[in-house]
């Protein structure tokens, strides 16, 4: 299968919104991505997929320009960002918007001043105008009742959608999500995974989204790519990635403990030590990228 | 084993020079945000956010700064007291103090003070912003952290130190006098006079405005050094927060070392 992975669904006239080429980067002698290739198409919604700590974030951020690879380029809207001074990228982050893991709203602001920011200091809008436009984006996500909390008072399904409010603030041409999903109740999950389809389509919005969670790619994406071993492993369509022969495409989608992924506790068999009750206390669960339940990189 | 100690103090060497160069990135950073021509209007200098700071980092840490002075003036006189009345030379007690407090003490030990006050606070408040994404989230949509995080912080703290140690002076002179004119039976005017000798509006200028700002500057830019380089959740949080403050202490006393030095050699005294 990657060797027979498809080509970009190129549509019409469709150009690179972001493109990938080559990106090594390390941390601490430690190579997380290891030549990743990736191309997200402008308008289409790609979805990277691929196991706890194998370090989907980090390509996020490096797509986001936070992270300087140590090889290899990116590019949005055809102009290479990790060669641009940061006036310029700044520029350029003006046009996308960014919903990260947690929410990362702005602790001592209130909600509605979280989704006022981008446009206080990126425009020079009124302050009756930006109040208009905050309410308009908090209505999107069903949020209008809440923009004199604190983020502390809101729960963690909230703090995304006022993620995505200040996201969308501006408008960006490209969105990108890391884990959208992850951690909500069904219900709550499928609400944003809705939003997100609602909100590419309606403004024409490229998608970047990050996850673990295979209901949130099925449904929302137009093209899935595989990341594996600091690789993109393979990239299809959804139906091209379930009918797929690979067998690491394969244990990913089934969710099979058994497969070229290999799947561990921890390094001394903890598992073991849980149904003794005595040695409960060894029994702890895997911090995610802790590096211990980690696809080992090297055999 | 010679190798392993060498590992060690190399890696502490690096662990020291990270952070000064850190540091001072922190004050640059500052002083281009504040300076550049972008400093009004929009991207510009958030002048909300540092009176906001202003208030925070002033206002509360005063009545701490007068409190902890004040008793280091009641130490001083104390403690000199008794063998000063043993000379015979009692009225030597207000000079002492006063002359203790205004030169070495009250930009000393605000400066301390307000390491563990606003310094703390600053690197556990920017160290959990890190670990939450808050920063990369502002990085990532083009707001600069410093300018956005560290201007205000350090123009407000910078702004404050001073007029928290003119202050910290009076409290000192202040708990100086209430146990030489109480405990010792020397007269509040006599007091007051030989107080006056010592203590020169000079000294108290110079250790306010000079010493003062350094020591700000030096606080913040730790802290914020500290707390935007956090690594590994909750407990990262909590190493870099001691680190700030032990390494700002520890800066604080060079600095006063250098210049009380460098007083003395442009004014000779
Ligand atoms: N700033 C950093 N310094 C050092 N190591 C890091 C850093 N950021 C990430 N890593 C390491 O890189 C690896 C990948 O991390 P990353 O956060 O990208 O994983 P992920 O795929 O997003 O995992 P998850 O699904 O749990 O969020 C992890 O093993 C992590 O320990
Ligand atoms: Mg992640």
């Amino acid at each position: 299968m990657p060797d027979a992975a498809p080509q970009p669904r190129a549509r019409p006239g469709a150009v690179p919104a972001v493109e990938v080429s080559g990106v090594r980067l390390s941390f601490e002698d430690r190579r997380i991505l290891d030549g990743v290739d990736l191309r997200v198409m402008a308008g289409e919604r790609m979805v990277i997929l691929g196991s706890s700590g194998c370090g989907k974030s980090t390509l996020l951020r490096v797509m986001l320009g936070a992270y300087r690879p140590d090889e290899g380029r990116v590019s949005v809207f055809g102009r290479d960002i990790t060669a641009m001074a940061e006036e310029e990228l700044n520029e350029m982050r003006r046009r996308w918007g960014a919903v990260f893991q947690g929410g990362a709203l702005y602790n001592s602001m209130t909600v509605g001043e979280n989704v006022a920011l981008p446009l206080r200091e990126n425009t020079q809008l009124d302050d009756s105008i930006i109040a208009i436009m905050v309410r308009m984006k908090l209505d999107l996500v069903g949020l209008s009742d809440f923009e004199d909390l604190k983020p502390a008072q809101i729960s963690g399904g909230m703090a995304k959608r006022v993620s995505l409010a200040r996201a969308i603030a501006l408008d960006p041409e490209i969105l990108f999500f890391d884990e959208p999903t992850t951690g909500l109740d069904p219900v709550t999950g499928g609400g944003i995974m809705r939003l997100i389809n609602d909100l590419t389509v309606k403004t024409g919005a490229t998608g970047v989204i990050v996850t673990q969670d295979m209901s949130c790619a099925f449904t929302c994406a137009d093209r899935i790519a595989l990341l594996h071993g600091g690789r993109v492993h393979a990239v299809g369509t959804p139906g091209e990635i379930r009918d797929s022969s690979d067998p690491l495409v394969r244990q990913f989608i089934n969710g099979d403990p058994d497969g070229p992924i290999p799947f561990r506790l921890c390094r001394d068999n903890c598992a073991g030590a849980l149904r003794a009750p005595p040695r409960r206390k060894s029994g702890r669960r895997p911090r995610p990228g802790s590096g211990e339940a980690e696809p080992a990189a090297s055999p | 084993m010679i190798g392993r100690a060498l590992e060690f103090m190399g890696q502490r060497l690096i662990g020291w020079l990270d952070l000064l160069g850190g540091s001072w990135r922190m004050i640059l950073g500052t002083a281009y945000w504040t300076a550049s021509p972008r400093a009004t209007g929009v991207g510009g200098l958030r002048r909300q956010s540092v009176a906001e700071q202003m208030v925070r980092v002033g206002i509360r840490a005063l009545p701490i700064v007068c409190l902890v002075n004040l008793i280091v003036g009641m130490i001083l006189a104390v403690s000199m007291g008794g063998p000063m009345r043993e000379m015979n030379y009692i009225n030597a007690v207000p000079k002492i103090v006063a002359l203790a407090i205004t030169r070495q003490l009250a930009p000393m030990m605000t400066a301390i003070v307000m390491c563990g006050f606003v310094g703390a606070a600053i690197a556990a408040e920017l160290g959990t912003m890190t670990v939450t994404e808050e920063v990369l989230a502002l990085q990532v949509s083009g707001l600069n952290p410093v300018r956005f995080l560290v201007v205000p912080r350090m123009l407000a703290v910078v702004a404050m130190v001073p007029c928290l140690t003119v202050l910290a002076n009076f409290a000192g002179m202040l708990g100086g006098y209430l146990v030489g004119t109480h405990v010792f039976g020397i007269g509040p005017a006599l007091y007051q006079s030989l107080n006056n000798q010592a203590a020169s509006a000079w000294d108290i200028v110079r250790g306010s405005f000079l010493k003062g700002p350094l020591f700000g500057m030096i606080i913040t830019a730790v802290a914020c050094h500290e707390g935007l380089s956090v690594k590994g959740g909750a407990e990262g949080v909590g190493r870099a927060t001691t680190r700030a403050v032990v390494a700002s202490i520890v800066a604080i006393i060079v600095a006063d070392l250098f210049m009380t030095a460098l007083f003395i050699t442009i004014w000779g005294k």
